[in-house]
């Protein structure tokens, strides 16, 4: 008990800014996650939600500010406590998933092949299909369940369920409070904020790189007396 | 790294391998059949085998070049790194795992078509100093006289400048990634002004070693550390940009 006590917050951002050219994506970020709680990162297109996402998984440098993991900069320490599932098709589509496991297993300590094998054969995916003969939802299902497969600190998930089909959504969202441990944090990125809205435990509205709105789900519940979809599409209506 | 070499090595081999074995299937079995068509009016025959081989031999090469330049864009700069960047590996260890592995398919094109061209001419391996000495001769005659000392010269040289071509290449690309639009342009920009460069350098160096009136030997070694030192310099541009101004957009 002690020992959580003294440890750091799992994600820190101090004045963390990030401009593409002269383009602003992100404006002076200041953000504290503690650990074990599921996070809805939420806002409209090109609000920064990715770009927030691919600084902390250690794929684009700040202009300006600072990212920390557990108390470190995104570094090769950190990325073996991330698991982080990006917006687009990332993995070799020339592999078949067996082969990708054993990727995943050669390099992450915290893969779990037993877990990422039951879960496939859950969705009725067989792992010696290569990537490219499956359909583009099924690639999506394919990283989201290596994302999940690893037992980390954090999780950083960009639009999880953005391509696939409303019936594996619950599965997948059963999947991801299934998978994670009790002191681990999930950030999650998703237009879809009805579906994963039953999940959330805390919720950061971004608009044009600000965070604006950092609140637990069930006092943003109490105090506007709606859901947080209801307030998203509120807050986000008139902008 | 080793694991990375693992796989980096998987995925090129997939492709090189089956090229090196149509290569030296062909030219064994055109050795093999050679004779037979200066018994007869074989003059079509032995054209079309040394087309074949030429177009074989221009395949693997443009392939290997392309695979360079694909692997490092590609795996590392394209969606792929959205994997590589997020396994918890060093960038010296990224960057190290695509160098070796592409020098060692450059080297083994070589030696590929190499042995391709001698197969080719049947075997007749009682020609191969000669082949050697005419395949060689234009780098440094200077250790004709001791082929061993002359062979480990001509590795030398090709490690040297094997390595630093590649890594030419790898700081091109890491420049190019460097502006937030027309980075292929760059790129090739700054290819050119790293070729450009290195030519300037050379021919200064070469003008220096006449005036001083070196030794032979100097302008050996000074061609191998100097392509090593030049390939130094590519490695730390490749390995600032990939750590300091990653931007996988």
């Amino acid at each position: 008990m002690t020992e959580q006590i003294h440890q750091p917050p799992i994600l820190e951002c101090h004045q963390l800014c990030k401009f593409y050219g002269s383009r602003p994506a992100l404006q002076g970020i200041d953000l504290v996650l503690p650990r074990g709680r599921i996070v809805g990162l939420l806002g409209p297109n090109g609000s920064g939600k990715t770009t927030l996402m691919k600084l902390c998984a250690g794929l684009l440098t700040p202009t300006r500010g600072e990212v920390l993991i557990n108390g470190y900069a995104p570094s090769v320490e950190t990325k073996a406590h991330v698991s982080y599932l990006p917006d687009k098709n990332y993995l070799g589509d020339w592999m078949n998933i067996d082969r990708l496991m054993g990727l995943f297993a050669d390099f992450y300590a915290d893969f779990d092949r037993h877990r990422a094998t039951e879960m496939l054969h859950m969705l009725g995916i067989d792992p010696s299909q290569r990537l490219k003969s499956m359909s583009k939802g099924t690639q999506e299902k394919v990283q989201l369940i290596l994302v999940m497969s690893r037992q980390s600190d954090l999780y950083l998930l960009d639009e999880p369920i953005g391509g696939i089909d409303p019936a594996a959504r619950d599965y997948i969202l059963r999947t991801i409070l299934q998978n994670y441990r009790e002191d681990s944090t999930v950030i999650l990125s998703t237009h879809l904020i009805a579906d994963v809205e039953p999940v959330l435990e805390e919720v950061l509205f971004i608009r044009e790189g600000k965070i604006v709105l950092e609140e637990s789900a069930d006092e943003l519940r109490d105090r506007t007396g709606g859901s947080v979809d209801a307030h998203f599409r509120e807050v986000f209506r008139t902008w | 790294m080793v694991k990375l070499l693992k796989y980096e090595l998987g995925v090129t081999a997939r492709v090189f391998l089956p090229l090196y074995g149509v290569l030296l299937a062909f030219c064994f079995f055109s050795g093999i059949a050679a004779p037979l068509a200066i018994s007869q009016p074989g003059v079509i025959f032995s054209g079309v085998r040394f087309a074949v081989f030429f177009a074989l031999a221009v395949a693997i090469s443009v392939l290997t070049l392309v695979l360079t330049v694909q692997r490092f864009y590609e795996n590392l700069l394209g969606c792929e790194g959205y994997l590589m960047f997020t396994l918890p590996v060093s960038s010296h260890s990224l960057i190290l795992s695509k160098l070796l592995t592409a020098s060692c398919w450059l080297i083994l094109s070589g030696l590929a078509v190499g042995l391709g061209s001698l197969l080719m001419i049947g075997g007749q391996l009682s020609h191969l100093r000669e082949v050697l000495e005419y395949g060689l001769g234009p780098i440094n005659p200077l250790f004709l006289d001791n082929l061993w000392l002359y062979l480990i010269e001509w590795l030398a040289q090709t490690l040297s400048s094997t390595l630093r071509y590649v890594l030419m290449i790898y700081a091109s690309i890491s420049v190019g990634h460097l502006m937030n639009r027309n980075r292929a342009s760059v790129s090739f920009m700054a290819f050119v002004g790293f070729f450009a460069l290195q030519s300037s350098l050379r021919s200064l160096s070469l003008l220096v070693l006449d005036y001083l009136g070196a030794a032979a030997p100097i302008y050996s070694l000074l061609g191998i550390g100097g392509g090593l030192a030049l390939g130094a310099v590519y490695y730390l541009i490749t390995h600032w940009v990939l750590t300091h101004r990653l931007n996988l957009e």
